[in-house]
Protein backbone atom coordinates (compact mmCIF):
# COMPACT_ATOMS: atom_id res chain seq x y z
CA UNK A 1 0.00 0.00 0.00
CA UNK A 2 1.49 3.52 -0.93
CA UNK A 3 -0.02 6.00 1.60
CA UNK A 4 0.44 9.94 0.01
CA UNK A 5 1.08 12.49 2.72
CA UNK A 6 -2.30 15.59 2.85
CA UNK A 7 -1.85 18.06 5.99
CA UNK A 8 0.00 15.62 8.03
CA UNK A 9 -2.41 12.38 7.36
CA UNK A 10 -1.55 9.50 5.68
CA UNK A 11 -3.79 8.88 3.15
CA UNK A 12 -4.51 5.88 0.71
CA UNK A 13 -6.32 6.16 -2.88
CA UNK A 14 -9.82 4.36 -2.88
CA UNK A 15 -10.94 2.99 -6.27
CA UNK A 16 -14.39 3.95 -7.80
CA UNK A 17 -16.48 1.68 -5.91
CA UNK A 18 -14.60 2.07 -2.54
CA UNK A 19 -14.55 -1.38 -1.65
CA UNK A 20 -10.96 -2.46 -3.86
CA UNK A 21 -13.26 -4.43 -6.05
CA UNK A 22 -13.52 -1.04 -8.89
CA UNK A 23 -11.09 0.11 -11.10
CA UNK A 24 -8.15 2.70 -9.96
CA UNK A 25 -7.99 4.57 -13.32
CA UNK A 26 -9.30 7.33 -15.14
CA UNK A 27 -11.79 6.61 -18.20
CA UNK A 28 -8.42 6.67 -20.65
CA UNK A 29 -6.20 4.92 -18.02
CA UNK A 30 -3.49 6.91 -17.97
CA UNK A 31 -4.29 8.60 -14.70
CA UNK A 32 -5.22 7.93 -11.05
CA UNK A 33 -9.23 8.49 -10.23
CA UNK A 34 -8.63 10.08 -6.60
CA UNK A 35 -5.84 12.25 -7.87
CA UNK A 36 -7.34 14.13 -10.77
CA UNK A 37 -10.83 14.71 -8.42
CA UNK A 38 -8.93 16.73 -5.87
CA UNK A 39 -7.72 16.09 -2.34
CA UNK A 40 -9.63 14.45 0.08
CA UNK A 41 -11.33 18.26 1.06
CA UNK A 42 -13.12 17.71 -2.56
CA UNK A 43 -12.92 14.63 -3.16
CA UNK A 44 -13.82 12.59 0.17
CA UNK A 45 -15.07 9.30 -1.02
CA UNK A 46 -12.07 9.25 -3.43
CA UNK A 47 -9.60 8.76 -0.28
CA UNK A 48 -9.26 6.95 2.98
CA UNK A 49 -7.19 8.32 5.91
CA UNK A 50 -5.08 6.19 7.79
CA UNK A 51 -5.95 6.05 11.35
CA UNK A 52 -3.70 6.50 13.79
CA UNK A 53 -0.91 7.20 11.16
CA UNK A 54 0.84 10.83 11.14
CA UNK A 55 2.40 11.71 7.97
CA UNK A 56 5.68 13.02 7.66
CA UNK A 57 7.01 14.71 4.27
CA UNK A 58 9.48 13.00 2.87
CA UNK A 59 12.45 14.47 0.87
CA UNK A 60 12.39 13.88 -2.65
CA UNK A 61 15.75 12.07 -4.63
CA UNK A 62 16.71 15.68 -5.83
CA UNK A 63 16.43 17.19 -2.31
CA UNK A 64 18.53 14.19 -0.90
CA UNK A 65 21.01 14.11 -3.37
CA UNK A 66 21.35 17.25 -4.91
CA UNK A 67 24.41 16.98 -6.86
CA UNK A 68 24.74 14.56 -10.22
CA UNK A 69 27.18 14.27 -12.90
CA UNK A 70 26.72 15.10 -15.49
CA UNK A 71 23.74 16.05 -14.57
CA UNK A 72 21.39 15.70 -17.66
CA UNK A 73 17.89 15.33 -17.83
CA UNK A 74 15.47 14.05 -20.80
CA UNK A 75 11.82 14.92 -21.42
CA UNK A 76 10.05 11.13 -21.63
CA UNK A 77 7.84 12.38 -24.11
CA UNK A 78 10.54 13.51 -26.59
CA UNK A 79 13.13 10.43 -25.37
CA UNK A 80 13.59 7.75 -27.79
CA UNK A 81 11.98 3.95 -26.91
CA UNK A 82 15.36 2.80 -25.53
CA UNK A 83 15.50 5.99 -23.81
CA UNK A 84 11.77 5.60 -22.22
CA UNK A 85 12.77 1.98 -21.61
CA UNK A 86 15.92 3.10 -19.34
CA UNK A 87 14.05 5.82 -17.48
CA UNK A 88 11.19 3.54 -16.30
CA UNK A 89 13.89 1.23 -15.06
CA UNK A 90 15.94 3.55 -13.27
CA UNK A 91 13.40 5.11 -11.82
CA UNK A 92 12.58 2.07 -8.85
CA UNK A 93 16.20 2.63 -8.47
CA UNK A 94 15.87 6.16 -8.04
CA UNK A 95 12.76 5.50 -5.51
CA UNK A 96 14.28 2.54 -3.39
CA UNK A 97 17.48 4.61 -2.81
CA UNK A 98 19.56 1.79 -3.83
CA UNK A 99 23.08 2.37 -3.38
CA UNK A 100 25.90 1.77 -6.28
CA UNK A 101 28.24 -1.22 -5.44
CA UNK A 102 31.77 -1.04 -6.53
CA UNK A 103 31.99 -4.61 -8.02
CA UNK A 104 35.51 -6.34 -7.72
CA UNK A 105 36.60 -7.71 -10.84
CA UNK A 106 39.58 -9.31 -12.38
CA UNK A 107 40.80 -10.45 -15.77
CA UNK A 108 40.12 -14.48 -16.45
CA UNK A 109 42.44 -15.55 -18.83
CA UNK A 110 40.41 -18.77 -19.69
CA UNK A 111 37.44 -16.80 -20.09
CA UNK A 112 38.91 -14.56 -21.87
CA UNK A 113 36.92 -11.63 -20.34
CA UNK A 114 36.27 -9.52 -17.13
CA UNK A 115 34.74 -11.69 -14.23
CA UNK A 116 33.44 -9.80 -11.00
CA UNK A 117 32.59 -11.20 -7.44
CA UNK A 118 28.89 -10.93 -6.41
CA UNK A 119 27.52 -7.76 -4.83
CA UNK A 120 27.70 -9.09 -1.81
CA UNK A 121 31.61 -8.84 -1.99
CA UNK A 122 31.38 -5.32 -3.76
CA UNK A 123 32.19 -1.70 -1.90
CA UNK A 124 28.69 -0.06 -1.19
CA UNK A 125 29.38 3.57 -2.42
CA UNK A 126 27.33 6.41 -1.02
CA UNK A 127 26.22 7.64 -4.98
CA UNK A 128 22.97 7.00 -6.11
CA UNK A 129 21.45 6.67 -9.51
CA UNK A 130 18.21 8.95 -10.60
CA UNK A 131 16.05 8.28 -13.47
CA UNK A 132 18.37 9.59 -16.42
CA UNK A 133 21.10 7.68 -15.39
CA UNK A 134 22.71 10.63 -13.62
CA UNK A 135 25.03 9.53 -10.46
CA UNK A 136 24.35 11.66 -7.68
CA UNK A 137 24.92 12.35 -3.86
CA UNK A 138 25.35 15.08 -1.20
CA UNK A 139 28.77 16.51 -1.42
CA UNK A 140 27.70 17.98 2.14
CA UNK A 141 26.56 14.82 3.99
CA UNK A 142 27.14 11.90 2.18
CA UNK A 143 31.04 11.19 1.04
CA UNK A 144 34.21 11.25 2.49
CA UNK A 145 36.98 14.11 1.87
CA UNK A 146 38.76 11.07 -0.78
CA UNK A 147 35.14 10.02 -2.42
CA UNK A 148 34.85 14.09 -2.96
CA UNK A 149 37.97 14.24 -4.40
CA UNK A 150 36.73 11.27 -7.03
CA UNK A 151 33.57 13.67 -7.28
CA UNK A 152 34.97 17.07 -8.24
CA UNK A 153 37.45 15.30 -10.55
CA UNK A 154 34.39 13.89 -12.76
CA UNK A 155 33.35 17.05 -12.38
CA UNK A 156 35.60 19.16 -13.70
CA UNK A 157 37.10 16.64 -16.39
CA UNK A 158 33.49 17.32 -18.45
CA UNK A 159 34.05 18.67 -21.91
CA UNK A 160 31.25 20.84 -23.34
CA UNK A 161 32.45 20.17 -27.72
CA UNK A 162 29.46 22.55 -28.35
CA UNK A 163 30.55 25.56 -27.34
CA UNK A 164 31.40 27.97 -29.74
CA UNK A 165 34.70 28.47 -31.33
CA UNK A 166 35.89 32.08 -30.60
CA UNK A 167 37.77 34.39 -32.73
CA UNK A 168 38.89 38.15 -32.91
CA UNK A 169 34.98 38.81 -34.23
CA UNK A 170 33.74 37.46 -30.84
CA UNK A 171 32.46 40.13 -28.33
CA UNK A 172 33.92 39.31 -24.76
CA UNK A 173 30.44 39.68 -23.69
CA UNK A 174 29.94 36.32 -25.33
CA UNK A 175 32.55 34.24 -23.83
CA UNK A 176 32.37 31.75 -21.44
CA UNK A 177 32.79 32.37 -17.63
CA UNK A 178 36.30 30.18 -17.48
CA UNK A 179 37.68 32.38 -20.65
CA UNK B 1 41.52 34.13 -18.21
CA UNK B 2 42.31 36.73 -20.95
CA UNK B 3 42.93 38.93 -18.02
CA UNK B 4 45.53 36.61 -17.24
CA UNK B 5 46.60 35.30 -20.65
CA UNK B 6 46.42 38.22 -22.83
CA UNK B 7 47.25 37.95 -27.13
CA UNK B 8 50.32 39.72 -26.46
CA UNK B 9 51.01 37.26 -23.68
CA UNK B 10 50.17 34.34 -25.45
CA UNK B 11 52.31 35.89 -29.11
CA UNK B 12 55.42 36.60 -26.77
CA UNK B 13 56.17 32.61 -26.11
CA UNK B 14 54.70 31.27 -29.28
CA UNK B 15 56.35 34.25 -31.72
CA UNK B 16 58.17 31.03 -33.10
CA UNK B 17 56.33 27.79 -33.26
CA UNK B 18 56.10 25.56 -35.62
CA UNK B 19 54.55 26.99 -39.41
CA UNK B 20 52.09 24.89 -41.89
CA UNK B 21 54.18 23.25 -44.40
CA UNK B 22 51.70 23.80 -47.15
CA UNK B 23 50.26 27.83 -46.10
CA UNK B 24 53.61 29.04 -44.17
CA UNK B 25 51.48 30.38 -41.55
CA UNK B 26 51.94 29.52 -37.33
CA UNK B 27 50.39 26.53 -36.86
CA UNK B 28 47.98 27.74 -34.16
CA UNK B 29 46.47 30.99 -33.08
CA UNK B 30 45.15 32.52 -29.30
CA UNK B 31 42.11 32.41 -30.96
CA UNK B 32 42.37 28.17 -30.92
CA UNK B 33 43.46 28.38 -27.38
CA UNK B 34 40.79 30.31 -26.33
CA UNK B 35 38.92 28.14 -28.28
CA UNK B 36 39.60 24.99 -26.90
CA UNK B 37 39.23 26.43 -23.44
CA UNK B 38 35.95 27.81 -23.93
CA UNK B 39 35.69 23.93 -24.76
CA UNK B 40 36.62 22.89 -20.99
CA UNK B 41 34.26 24.38 -18.57
CA UNK B 42 36.18 23.62 -15.55
CA UNK B 43 39.47 25.14 -16.63
CA UNK B 44 40.29 28.37 -15.07
CA UNK B 45 36.79 27.44 -13.04
CA UNK B 46 37.23 24.54 -11.29
CA UNK B 47 36.47 24.32 -7.34
CA UNK B 48 38.64 24.88 -5.61
CA UNK B 49 39.95 22.41 -2.47
CA UNK B 50 40.16 22.94 0.86
CA UNK B 51 44.09 24.05 1.07
CA UNK B 52 43.40 26.89 -1.47
CA UNK B 53 40.07 27.74 -0.52
CA UNK B 54 41.18 31.53 1.10
CA UNK B 55 42.44 32.64 -2.81
CA UNK B 56 40.35 34.28 -5.07
CA UNK B 57 38.96 33.06 -7.94
CA UNK B 58 41.37 34.92 -10.20
CA UNK B 59 44.13 33.83 -8.53
CA UNK B 60 43.68 30.60 -9.02
CA UNK B 61 43.14 30.65 -12.34
CA UNK B 62 46.37 32.49 -13.01
CA UNK B 63 47.74 29.48 -11.41
CA UNK B 64 46.37 27.08 -13.11
CA UNK B 65 48.01 28.89 -16.17
CA UNK B 66 50.85 29.24 -14.98
CA UNK B 67 51.08 25.19 -14.39
CA UNK B 68 50.01 24.77 -18.03
CA UNK B 69 51.94 27.60 -19.93
CA UNK B 70 55.16 26.00 -18.25
CA UNK B 71 54.22 22.42 -19.40
CA UNK B 72 54.01 22.83 -23.16
CA UNK B 73 56.65 25.93 -23.60
CA UNK B 74 59.21 23.43 -22.27
CA UNK B 75 57.38 20.28 -24.02
CA UNK B 76 56.92 21.72 -27.12
CA UNK B 77 60.51 23.97 -27.26
CA UNK B 78 62.63 24.81 -29.75
CA UNK B 79 65.51 24.30 -27.32
CA UNK B 80 67.95 26.38 -29.52
CA UNK B 81 70.04 28.30 -27.69
CA UNK B 82 71.37 30.02 -31.09
CA UNK B 83 68.19 31.15 -31.99
CA UNK B 84 68.34 34.69 -32.82
CA UNK B 85 65.57 37.22 -34.04
CA UNK B 86 65.51 39.84 -37.46
CA UNK B 87 67.90 42.28 -35.26
CA UNK B 88 70.06 39.54 -34.01
CA UNK B 89 69.10 39.15 -30.81
CA UNK B 90 69.08 36.15 -28.92
CA UNK B 91 65.60 34.85 -28.82
CA UNK B 92 65.22 33.15 -24.95
CA UNK B 93 64.30 29.55 -24.83
CA UNK B 94 60.71 30.55 -22.84
CA UNK B 95 59.80 32.28 -25.83
CA UNK B 96 60.43 29.33 -28.11
CA UNK B 97 57.18 27.56 -27.35
CA UNK B 98 54.99 25.66 -29.47
CA UNK B 99 57.62 24.45 -32.02
CA UNK B 100 57.63 21.07 -31.42
CA UNK B 101 53.93 19.63 -31.89
CA UNK B 102 54.13 15.88 -31.27
CA UNK B 103 55.99 13.30 -28.75
CA UNK B 104 59.17 12.83 -30.53
CA UNK B 105 59.42 9.29 -28.03
CA UNK B 106 57.16 8.02 -30.25
CA UNK B 107 58.41 9.29 -33.68
CA UNK B 108 58.57 6.33 -36.21
CA UNK B 109 62.64 7.29 -36.29
CA UNK B 110 63.07 7.24 -32.59
CA UNK B 111 65.01 4.85 -31.08
CA UNK B 112 62.67 4.85 -28.20
CA UNK B 113 60.12 3.22 -30.50
CA UNK B 114 60.05 -0.22 -29.03
CA UNK B 115 59.66 0.73 -25.29
CA UNK B 116 56.41 2.02 -25.31
CA UNK B 117 55.04 2.81 -28.72
CA UNK B 118 54.91 -0.63 -30.27
CA UNK B 119 53.09 -1.87 -26.84
CA UNK B 120 50.15 -1.74 -28.69
CA UNK B 121 51.30 -4.10 -31.38
CA UNK B 122 51.90 -6.19 -28.22
CA UNK B 123 48.71 -8.46 -27.39
CA UNK B 124 50.48 -10.07 -24.42
CA UNK B 125 51.75 -6.87 -22.99
CA UNK B 126 48.80 -4.23 -23.77
CA UNK B 127 44.89 -4.97 -22.12
CA UNK B 128 42.98 -6.93 -23.61
CA UNK B 129 40.21 -4.65 -23.79
CA UNK B 130 42.14 -3.06 -27.30
CA UNK B 131 42.78 -6.40 -28.76
CA UNK B 132 39.72 -5.64 -31.29
CA UNK B 133 40.65 -1.88 -32.12
CA UNK B 134 42.86 -1.14 -34.46
CA UNK B 135 44.76 2.17 -33.37
CA UNK B 136 48.06 3.85 -34.40
CA UNK B 137 50.82 4.14 -31.66
CA UNK B 138 51.60 7.56 -31.62
CA UNK B 139 52.66 10.14 -29.04
CA UNK B 140 49.80 12.67 -28.04
CA UNK B 141 49.49 16.35 -28.17
CA UNK B 142 51.33 18.85 -26.08
CA UNK B 143 51.04 17.25 -22.58
CA UNK B 144 53.81 14.48 -21.94
CA UNK B 145 51.99 11.13 -21.42
CA UNK B 146 54.03 11.01 -17.74
CA UNK B 147 56.85 9.68 -16.34
CA UNK B 148 57.17 6.04 -16.95
CA UNK B 149 54.23 5.74 -18.48
CA UNK B 150 53.27 3.27 -21.45
CA UNK B 151 50.47 5.28 -23.65
CA UNK B 152 50.08 5.43 -27.05
CA UNK B 153 46.87 3.88 -29.21
CA UNK B 154 44.99 4.07 -25.51
CA UNK B 155 45.76 7.64 -25.27
CA UNK B 156 44.25 8.54 -29.28
CA UNK B 157 40.80 6.36 -27.73
CA UNK B 158 39.92 8.03 -24.61
CA UNK B 159 40.56 11.64 -26.44
CA UNK B 160 38.57 10.50 -28.78
CA UNK B 161 35.71 9.08 -26.90
CA UNK B 162 36.16 11.27 -23.38
CA UNK B 163 36.29 14.59 -25.54
CA UNK B 164 34.58 13.50 -29.22
CA UNK B 165 32.34 11.02 -28.41
CA UNK B 166 33.35 9.19 -31.00
CA UNK B 167 35.89 7.46 -32.46
CA UNK B 168 36.96 10.28 -35.32
CA UNK B 169 40.47 10.18 -33.63
CA UNK B 170 41.26 6.53 -33.83
CA UNK B 171 40.54 6.72 -37.34
CA UNK B 172 42.50 9.89 -37.85
CA UNK B 173 45.08 9.97 -35.03
CA UNK B 174 47.29 12.85 -36.98
CA UNK B 175 44.45 15.27 -36.19
CA UNK B 176 46.28 15.99 -33.51
CA UNK B 177 49.34 17.48 -35.06
CA UNK B 178 47.63 18.99 -38.10
CA UNK B 179 44.20 20.49 -36.44
CA UNK B 180 45.32 23.38 -34.13
CA UNK B 181 42.00 23.04 -31.85
CA UNK B 182 42.25 19.04 -31.80
CA UNK B 183 46.01 19.46 -30.80
CA UNK B 184 44.78 22.13 -27.62
CA UNK B 185 42.00 19.67 -26.89
CA UNK B 186 44.60 16.78 -26.39
CA UNK B 187 46.60 18.48 -24.52
CA UNK B 188 43.73 19.72 -22.39
CA UNK B 189 42.03 16.14 -21.47
CA UNK B 190 45.56 15.39 -20.33
CA UNK B 191 45.35 18.38 -18.22
CA UNK B 192 41.95 17.76 -17.04
CA UNK B 193 41.08 14.24 -17.13
CA UNK B 194 42.79 11.99 -14.10
CA UNK B 195 44.57 9.09 -15.68
CA UNK B 196 46.69 5.72 -15.17
CA UNK B 197 46.24 5.94 -11.34
CA UNK B 198 46.91 9.52 -10.85
CA UNK B 199 45.35 12.73 -10.14
CA UNK B 200 45.09 15.18 -13.02
CA UNK B 201 47.48 18.23 -13.18
CA UNK B 202 44.65 20.31 -12.95
CA UNK B 203 43.35 18.05 -9.81
CA UNK B 204 46.05 18.81 -8.16
CA UNK B 205 46.54 22.91 -9.48
CA UNK B 206 43.23 23.27 -7.64
CA UNK B 207 43.86 21.19 -4.08
CA UNK B 208 41.28 18.74 -5.26
CA UNK B 209 44.04 15.89 -4.43
CA UNK B 210 46.94 15.38 -1.56
CA UNK B 211 48.74 12.94 -1.60
CA UNK B 212 48.89 9.64 0.15
CA UNK B 213 52.29 8.47 2.40
CA UNK B 214 53.53 6.52 -0.64
CA UNK B 215 52.96 9.61 -3.20
CA UNK B 216 54.93 11.64 -0.77
CA UNK B 217 57.63 9.58 -0.90
CA UNK B 218 58.14 9.58 -4.23
CA UNK B 219 57.88 13.04 -4.54
CA UNK B 220 54.11 13.40 -5.46
CA UNK B 221 53.45 16.32 -2.47
CA UNK B 222 51.17 19.29 -3.88
CA UNK B 223 50.90 22.54 -6.04
CA UNK B 224 53.06 22.58 -9.34
CA UNK B 225 55.92 20.48 -7.93
CA UNK B 226 53.49 18.08 -7.60
CA UNK B 227 52.97 17.82 -11.83
CA UNK B 228 56.02 17.92 -12.17
CA UNK B 229 56.55 15.06 -10.17
CA UNK B 230 53.87 13.28 -11.90
CA UNK B 231 55.07 13.49 -15.54
CA UNK B 232 59.02 13.34 -15.47
CA UNK B 233 59.42 11.55 -11.90
CA UNK B 234 63.16 10.95 -11.35
CA UNK B 235 64.00 11.96 -15.06
CA UNK B 236 64.54 15.68 -13.84
CA UNK B 237 62.75 16.15 -10.31
CA UNK B 238 65.46 16.64 -7.56
CA UNK B 239 68.45 17.37 -10.31
CA UNK B 240 69.89 20.65 -9.78
CA UNK B 241 70.13 22.85 -12.38
CA UNK B 242 68.46 20.65 -14.86
CA UNK B 243 68.06 23.03 -17.52
CA UNK B 244 64.48 21.91 -18.70
CA UNK B 245 63.18 21.81 -15.26
CA UNK B 246 64.79 25.26 -14.84
CA UNK B 247 62.88 26.35 -17.68
CA UNK B 248 59.62 25.64 -16.58
CA UNK B 249 59.84 26.36 -12.68
CA UNK B 250 61.27 29.92 -14.84
CA UNK B 251 58.05 30.13 -16.83
CA UNK B 252 55.86 29.12 -13.94
CA UNK B 253 56.69 31.98 -11.50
Amino acid sequence: MTYLCWEGRALSCLDDVGDGSGTYLNATSDGLLCIEAGDPKKNPDGWALADNVIAEEQESFKQKYPHCLPSTSLNYNDASTEEQAMIDALQFYELSDTPLVWQFGYYDDIADDWLYWGEAYGEELPLFIDRYGNVCTNMDTKVDQSMGRVMLAFNDGLFDMAQLDIDDTTSPDDYPMNV
Amino acid sequence: MVTVVSQERFDAVTGYQAVDAVSGEPFTTYWHFLSAVAKVPAFCNGVVGGMYSRFKAEAMCAREVAGLAALIITQTNGWDEELVDEDSNPVELWQQGLKVLEDADCDASDELLGDYCLYFDDPDARDPFFDDKDLDPLGVGLVPRGAGYIYGADMYYWFSQVVYGDDSLTQDPTLVATDPLTWWMSGLMRWMIPMMGKPAPHNIMLGQWAATADESDVGLTDGFGAVAALFYGADQCGMAQHPVANLRSDVYK
